[in-house]
């Protein structure tokens, strides 16, 4: 049922992979409660720059996205040490930092270019303009770099006399790059938005509060985007809520969560519609039916 | 003569001009801009640290005009600014004028964010603790409850869970405020009724769109300006500030375009050469350099819509450069109040 609803969506369909840090792994997971379903462009940003970067690189994007995922959660370099917070605080040692991030992007993506004729994209944040910048020729490993440059984790990135950072900051969820690239109609994959019924807990530390409040911003903007993106288009929404502290210890579980929730999303979508061509947002996930910002456009 | 100025030598003094002939004749001075407005008249007040002292220079200006809340809706220090005028809205000019004069948090943010790190603060659960704000509060304000206030008046913060903006517009005044300025990271969260609450700078820092979603009839926007564009650099300390412009640059473009979609919003212009939001010494150039420029404004305001034309229709109505940022989705509501050639001294 799910893949009959999925080939009624009106072509070009673009799969949006969004940011959340982490928290992304989900995506591996929900790319394989797809199936065989293959969408006609892929655009990600940040964490989901990842997951699109791997799917022209083998038979089976799901797969491809699992394993480099999985390699992240491996990598070294990602442990993060208060050794590497002070030089990110300072901004001495960039140039190692940066060399080992080159070097990890390097041993899971290679040489390898885009995908031809634009059909894959990856979005960052131009530093000076504070808009996106969609990348889609050339080697993926730099433009990955850029995009999911987060602070404190990744250095900026210099790229034809422009300084980008992470896409999450200006495209969070990138909707409307896909919708500007040709898109008719999107499925989204969620991965920022906090859970509505996320526990509370009693013990803050205060750079948990501050990234928080970068979080909420950043998932108001990706409402933002979709709202203004559902009111001309069909945007199929998955989310797999961030539950703020995700570890790399979690990204398999985070992985076969986002496989759960994307089949049942899906098979709760497909129940009421079996074929989609409208604009609007269809979502069963209720922190994205519940979104105040969406009402209205919620189907 | 030619006078200096304290805090930047060798600026000569810019005394605000007269206002045209004209519009004192005409109005006994008072500039008639109530009748463009359709009730009732929310006055929504921005976030922005140290920039909040913008709004005691927005503020003196339109007191030359004959604007008046109906309702006030702030967040952060426009909260804190807000609730002095909800208190006392005659008195508060010149509160906010000495209030801003004497405000010193050099002890408390002195190094900047970055300076209060240290290998100790890592488990806190904020950088610097808020007794002393607290404090501070029940010494200028004598209202304790939103009911003493004179005009109806809310303060927005941010659910720290659900990331939705939260309007306090009832009971306890102070707590509200302490959690609608809960910078995150620096200040702990405010528990209020069993939730946890942070600066509305994470979901409404400008909340015009929530005025609307309230029932404003139109509304007028005190933003807080920003700072200039610096040298872009690789350390958290640069980067940091480049990204939280970045997020608050969006989000009120995202405020004001969904406000303006339904009514008509003033926004008062407000410098964009200011120093960093924790610089607070420098309140006096910052509120003055407002205010010329606001006044600047409300008199073009009235040039372009002069006695005798119907009451404003939904847009956002602001100066022709007040964003520079490329938006479609603000395109489609703004509406540009010409500058006219001479601007009433302003710059």
């Amino acid at each position: 049922m799910t893949h009959q609803l999925l080939h009624s969506l009106p072509s070009p369909t673009a799969l949006v992979c969004g940011s959340g840090g982490l928290n992304a792994a989900a995506q591996a997971g929900m790319l394989k409660a797809l199936g065989s379903y293959r969408p006609d462009l892929v655009f990600g940003s940040s964490g989901g720059a990842l997951t699109v970067a791997s799917m022209y690189v083998g038979e089976d994007p799901a797969q491809q996205a699992h394993r480099r995922w999985k390699q992240l959660a491996e990598s070294k370099f990602m442990h993060l040490s208060w050794g590497r917070v002070y030089s990110a605080v300072s901004g001495k040692e960039t140039a190692r930092q940066t060399r080992h991030v080159e070097e990890l992007l390097g041993e899971l993506f290679g040489d390898a270019d885009f995908a031809p004729g634009a059909v894959q994209s990856v979005v960052a944040t131009n530093l000076g303009t504070g808009l996106p910048k969609v990348m889609n020729q050339g080697r993926l490993a730099p433009a990955v770099q850029a995009s999911a440059a987060f602070p404190v984790i990744a250095n900026p990135v210099e790229r034809d006399g422009t300084i980008l950072i992470d896409g999450s900051f200006s495209a969070p969820l990138p909707v409307a790059q896909a919708f500007e690239g040709g898109a008719r109609s999107i499925i989204a994959f969620d991965t920022g938005r906090a859970g509505l019924r996320a526990s509370q807990e009693k013990h803050f530390r205060w750079y948990d509060v501050a990234l928080v409040s970068i979080n909420h911003q950043v998932a108001a903007n990706a409402a933002h985007d979709v709202a203004l993106v559902a009111a001309q288009i069909p945007v199929v929404m998955v989310s797999v809520p961030d539950p703020f502290r995700v570890t790399l210890a979690d990204i398999g579980s985070r992985i076969n969560l986002g496989e759960r929730m994307a089949r049942e999303q899906l098979a709760g979508i497909a129940e009421r519609w079996s074929s989609i061509s409208d604009p609007g947002v269809y979502a069963a996930a209720p922190e994205v039916v519940e979104d105040r910002r969406l009402s209205g456009l919620v189907r | 003569m030619a006078l200096r100025r304290r805090n930047a030598p060798g600026t000569s003094l810019q005394v605000p001009g007269a206002r045209p002939r004209a519009v004192i004749d005409d109005n006994g001075g008072i500039l008639p801009l109530s009748r463009l407005l359709t009730p009732p008249v929310w006055w929504t007040l921005a976030g922005g640290g140290a920039h909040g002292a913008v709004q005691l220079g927005t503020l003196q200006a339109i007191r030359e005009t004959d604007l008046e809340p109906e309702q006030l809706l702030g967040s952060s220090a426009g909260a804190l600014t807000g609730a002095l005028i909800a208190e006392d809205p005659v008195a508060a000019v010149n509160r906010l004028f000495y209030l801003w004069a004497d405000l010193d948090l050099t002890d408390l943010v002195g190094g900047g964010w970055v300076g209060m790190v240290s290998p100790t603060s890592f488990t806190r659960s904020s950088l610097a603790d808020n007794a002393g704000e607290m404090a501070s509060l029940e010494e200028v304000y004598d209202a304790r409850r939103f009911e003493d206030l004179v005009i109806p008046f809310g303060a927005v913060a941010t659910d720290m869970i659900s990331g939705q903006p939260t309007v306090f517009d009832s009971g306890d005044l102070l707590p509200a405020l302490l959690a609608s300025s809960a910078i995150p990271g620096v200040f702990p969260p405010v528990e209020i009724d069993g939730s946890y609450y942070i600066d509305a700078l994470a979901s409404a820092n400008l909340p015009a769109s929530l005025a609307m979603r309230r029932g404003a009839g139109s509304i007028v926007a005190f933003d807080t300006g920003s700072s200039p564009d610096k040298t872009i650099g690789t350390s958290l300390q640069q980067l940091v500030p480049a990204v939280n412009a970045l997020l608050s640059t969006q989000q009120r473009i995202s405020s004001l375009a969904q406000a303006a979609a339904e009514v008509p919003v003033l926004y008062l212009p407000t410098p964009a050469d200011l120093p960093g939001s924790l610089s607070f010494n420098e309140s006096f150039t910052t509120s003055r350099d407002s205010y010329l420029l606001a006044r600047a404004f409300l008199l073009d305001l009235a040039a372009a819509y002069p006695t005798g034309s119907p009451a404003l229709e939904p847009g956002l109505y602001c100066r022709p450069d007040a964003f520079s940022i490329d938006s479609e989705n603000l395109s489609r509501v703004v509406r540009p109040v010409p500058v006219r050639a001479a601007a009433g001294g302003a710059s």
